[in-house]
């Protein structure tokens, strides 16, 4: 097949020929149908295409494809180093450009006193960007992202606003790093770019298409935002991360503290002198700003707001949420995280009508002695109130705040107490979440290497049961929990996870990562991982640019619909023997049965049966209802299981037989005359990515197989292992 | 009420109006033809594609309908078809074609989607040589061409 329809592939003529052919089939086509003789039908297919494939692939294969594809690639411009030819170079690009990034790459400047980043930035990007704005009108231009360093002048907004009037996206300030990090780097350059207000003769006229402003490590007069707010009345989606108010004495006497010299304490003065909107930072009351932005942009969907010199403003560090009743996604600086704040009276109050999509809990000021605590009960009580109550959550991030693993343990009250409070209100509601990253603090200060493997496998258990449509997962842990690749293959329940990462707070420290290999994550294909440190972890959660991940394909796990669709599964894992006691038996049972009382009332939970928790073979085996059985890790006690269910069942065989004398002829047979009559199967997982672990798995099959016997050779046992590949698909 | 199809090879099929009607094109015949115990022909659509065409209308046909919606994100995922779609598009390539080819003309948007969704994720993860061997599509691009597009797509980076 040829589409060789047009030699002009580049003069755009192409593509207008092509799309005239119809949609209605000619009955020539039908001896050799294709779609792709359809320019619509391939259009459609183009459409399911990521940006990559059409660019890489796609446009490649032929004229036809190059000319459907073509009008469909989004054309990202990215300034990253600024030369003689830059400026021509850059302008003729700009024109056919639909997103623009601007962010200069930069050495390993740790040792400059004299703000290197910022000269650069002042005396050749600014100007280069200005002066190709200034010249042109940008119509095509949908993104704009501006990664500006502390000390940069001025960021241009008005004249950004001005010409590409049909923006949609706008991200400015220090978007690549926190601002901390940066202040590491620079201590005497304390400054951030400011927004300015606009000015009386701009050509602003009517109101922009603008739906996201994402302003970050800025300083922001209330005043000069608001003056902006007229033209921005569609804003979606509204930023301000790490602001800071402008000129006050706190700043002078911070910017005196800071600086290394008295040239530049000079330099910092001179900057904030010249920028004179600055003095009416604080003149507007905190309420009536938000009070303005409320009324002048009623289509506000979401919101993030912290600010780092909330210690010397007080209350400007928290939205007034109660102002903003249509917004689901929130992105609030964790000092709301405290239940007689107003934020987050108005966040639970939504527990009546909780439509809440997407949290974020925004670091404060650790200059300013607000870093969060590890160990504040109070303050994971109240977060993980608020999972449970919100079961539209899609996104959670509280990377910023410790948070005890023991309120993973979705049986346990976390209160640490070690008594079991079985209740369906612990465990999470939040069944859509797509995206969560969680500081876990293990709550102890040592951990042996059982009872590390018994927290990791809780975490993986947990979120794997609860979370099933979990996309990306990021996790920040204490360098104690040293072995998370322990029960890593609880993950394969999610079957739609795209990303994982997990951080140590230490550099350098094991995750033991090291250990693992790519293949063991054939399962989740495009999988990025490695440990770094907190800095690197803050850069990723404050940077939108990071936000969109790379990973394209997804693998699901054969088993998966089998092993949440049943209504009565066991999961379980089974540590070391005599490592861990979760309580006596008649606890466990007791457990068991108030659970399966509010499985009724709890759809959720019919999927969810205490993934994690240790469990003695003895109280498993009084369990009659069984239909599926999971075993994840060491499978020491399997034998010992099935043997005490089959010495259990031939008791109460006898006792049958007791009553009835000839039980054995009884059709159908009492409850219990077979060994678990409704199980239908076994399914053996080992809990680590060890090379040896299918071999053990199948030896413990192997005796499970011979356990159960002919009573019961209908039971599937099945072993699954992440290099197994029968077992793992591609969907 | 039954209504009759009639395929390119003249066997008929009779199935529900409510079935039928997911074809747009067939619930624009029938109004506009009115009440009539007429077969309905469809000269495009082979027995053997009309058969498995019918088989989706009937396994969806208590599916809401599909409302065009203008702002729909352009990001469109090809991943998240459903199960039993997925088994019914087991099929080979000459029978998805078909397939295809029908939804289109029949105007039945969720099949199309299906099936365009299906070739897509045959479409990624293969080098352009691949997918002309697989789809028998010839490479027409002069070596200028060739070299012109990758000289255009140096700076058209993805994201």
């Amino acid at each position: 097949m040829s589409h060789r329809a047009n030699k002009k592939i580049f003069g755009g003529t192409a593509k207008k020929e092509h799309a005239t052919t119809t949609k209605t089939l000619s009955p020539s086509k039908k001896q050799s149908p294709s779609p792709f003789e359809i320019t619509e039908i391939v259009m459609h297919i183009f459409s399911f295409l990521d940006q990559y494939t059409l660019l890489t692939v796609a446009a490649h294969v032929c004229t036809l494809w190059f000319c459907i594809a073509r009008p469909l690639l989004r054309h990202h411009l990215q300034l990253r180093s600024v030369g003689s030819k830059a400026y021509k170079c850059f302008r003729k690009r700009l024109l056919q450009a639909d997103s623009l990034f601007v962010g200069l790459k930069f050495g390993p400047w740790k040792h400059s006193t004299f703000g290197y980043e910022s000269k650069l930035w002042n005396q050749l990007a600014m100007p280069l960007v200005c002066r190709s704005l200034k010249t042109s009108i940008y119509e095509r231009l949908q993104e704009l992202s501006m990664d500006m360093p502390l000390g940069a002048k001025s960021a241009p907004l008005e004249l950004i606003l001005t010409q590409c009037p049909r923006l949609l996206s706008l991200s400015l300030g220090c978007l690549q790093g926190s601002l901390q990090e940066r202040r590491n780097r620079f201590p005497h350059v304390l400054h951030p770019p400011t927004v300015g207000s606009l000015h009386q003769n701009n050509h602003l006229k009517q109101p922009l298409p603008l739906r996201l402003l994402f302003l970050s490590s800025v300083r922001l007069s209330p005043k000069a935002f608001l003056s902006y707010m007229p033209f921005l009345r569609h804003l979606t989606d509204l930023s301000l991360l790490d602001i800071r108010d402008s000129w006050h004495p706190q700043a002078l006497v911070t910017a005196a503290m800071n600086a290394t010299t008295a040239a530049a304490l000079l330099l910092h003065l001179a900057d904030t002198a010249a920028n004179p909107e600055q003095e009416s930072a604080l003149l507007l009351p905190h309420a009536s700003f938000w009070t303005v932005v409320g009324r002048q942009c009623p289509e506000l969907e979401r919101i993030c707001f912290n600010c780092r010199d909330a210690m010397t403003t007080g209350g400007y560090a928290t939205v007034p949420m109660e102002l903003f009743p249509s917004v689901t996604a929130w992105g609030v600086d964790y000092r709301c995280i405290d239940a007689s704040n107003p934020s987050w009276r108005a966040l639970t109050l939504r527990a009546v009508e909780n439509r809440l999509t997407s949290l974020e809990i925004l670091p404060g000021n650790p200059t300013a002695g607000f870093q969060p605590l590890a160990g504040d009960r109070d303050r994971d009580n109240l977060l993980w109130r608020l999972l449970r109550e919100s079961p539209s959550l899609e996104h959670f991030k509280a990377g910023h705040i410790p948070m005890s693993t023991e309120v993973l343990w979705g049986n346990r009250a976390h209160a640490g107490d070690g008594t079991f409070r079985a209740s369906a209100a612990n465990v999470w509601r939040c069944r859509r979440l797509k995206t969560l990253t969680l500081n876990l603090n293990s709550g102890s200060e040592d951990l042996t290497v059982a009872e590390n493997n018994i927290v990791t496998r809780r975490i993986f258990g947990y979120l794997g049961r609860v979370c099933p449509q979990l996309e990306d997962l990021t996790l920040v842990v204490p360098c104690r929990l040293y072995a998370m690749e322990s029960g890593l293959c609880l993950l394969t329940r999610l079957k739609d996870l795209r990303r994982l990462a997990i951080y140590t707070s230490i550099p350098d420290y094991y995750t033991s990562f090291e250990k693992s290999q790519r293949q063991d994550f054939v399962w989740m294909q495009g999988i990025a991982y490695h440990r770094g440190s907190v800095t690197a972890y803050e850069q990723q959660l404050v940077s939108p640019a990071q936000v969109g991940l790379r990973c394209r394909r997804v693998s699901a796990y054969e088993d998966y619909k089998l092993c949440v669709e049943k209504v009565r599964t066991w999961s379980t894992t089974f540590p070391d023997a005599g490592s861990f006691a979760p309580g006596t038996p008649s606890q466990v049972e007791e457990r068991r049965r108030k659970m399966q009382q509010q499985q009724a009332s709890n759809e959720y939970l019919s999927s969810f049966e205490d993934p994690e928790s240790p469990i003695s073979p003895e109280a498993l085996s009084k369990v009659d209802g069984l239909v599926d059985m999971e075993f994840c890790g060491s499978f020491l006690d399997m034998e010992a299981l099935l043997l005490a269910r089959l010495d259990r069942f031939q008791k109460e065989a006898n006792k049958w037989e007791d009553i009835s004398g000839q039980w054995k002829d009884a059709a159908p047979g009492p409850e219990g005359a077979q060994p678990w009559p409704r199980l239908e199967r076994i399914l053996l997982s080992n809990g680590s990515l060890e090379r040896e672990g299918l071999k053990s798995v199948q030896s413990q099959a192997a005796l499970a197989q011979k356990a159960m016997g002919a009573l019961r050779p209908d039971i599937n046992i099945i072993c699954q292992h992440s290099e197994s590949p029968h077992l793992l698909i591609d969907i | 009420m039954p209504v009759t199809l009639t395929s390119l090879d003249n066997q008929e099929f009779k199935v529900d109006k409510e079935v039928a009607e997911r074809s747009i094109l067939i619930k624009n015949m029938i109004e506009d033809v009115g009440e009539s115990d007429a077969p309905i022909p469809l000269p495009n659509v082979s027995a053997a594609v009309l058969t498995k065409v019918i088989e989706y209308c009937e396994h969806h046909r208590n599916d809401p309908v599909q409302v065009q919606d203008e702002t729909d994100d352009p990001r469109k995922r090809s991943n998240d078809i459903e199960e039993w779609d997925m088994k019914f598009m087991q099929v080979d390539q000459e029978m998805l074609f078909e397939i295809i080819l029908a939804a289109n003309y029949l105007d039945i948007k969720p099949l199309l989607d299906v099936g365009c969704k299906t070739v897509a994720n045959i479409i990624k993860g293969k080098t352009p040589e691949e997918i002309r061997k697989a789809f028998n599509i010839v490479n027409d691009f002069t070596p200028e061409e060739e070299a012109q597009i990758k000289k255009e797509n140096e700076w058209a980076e993805d994201r």
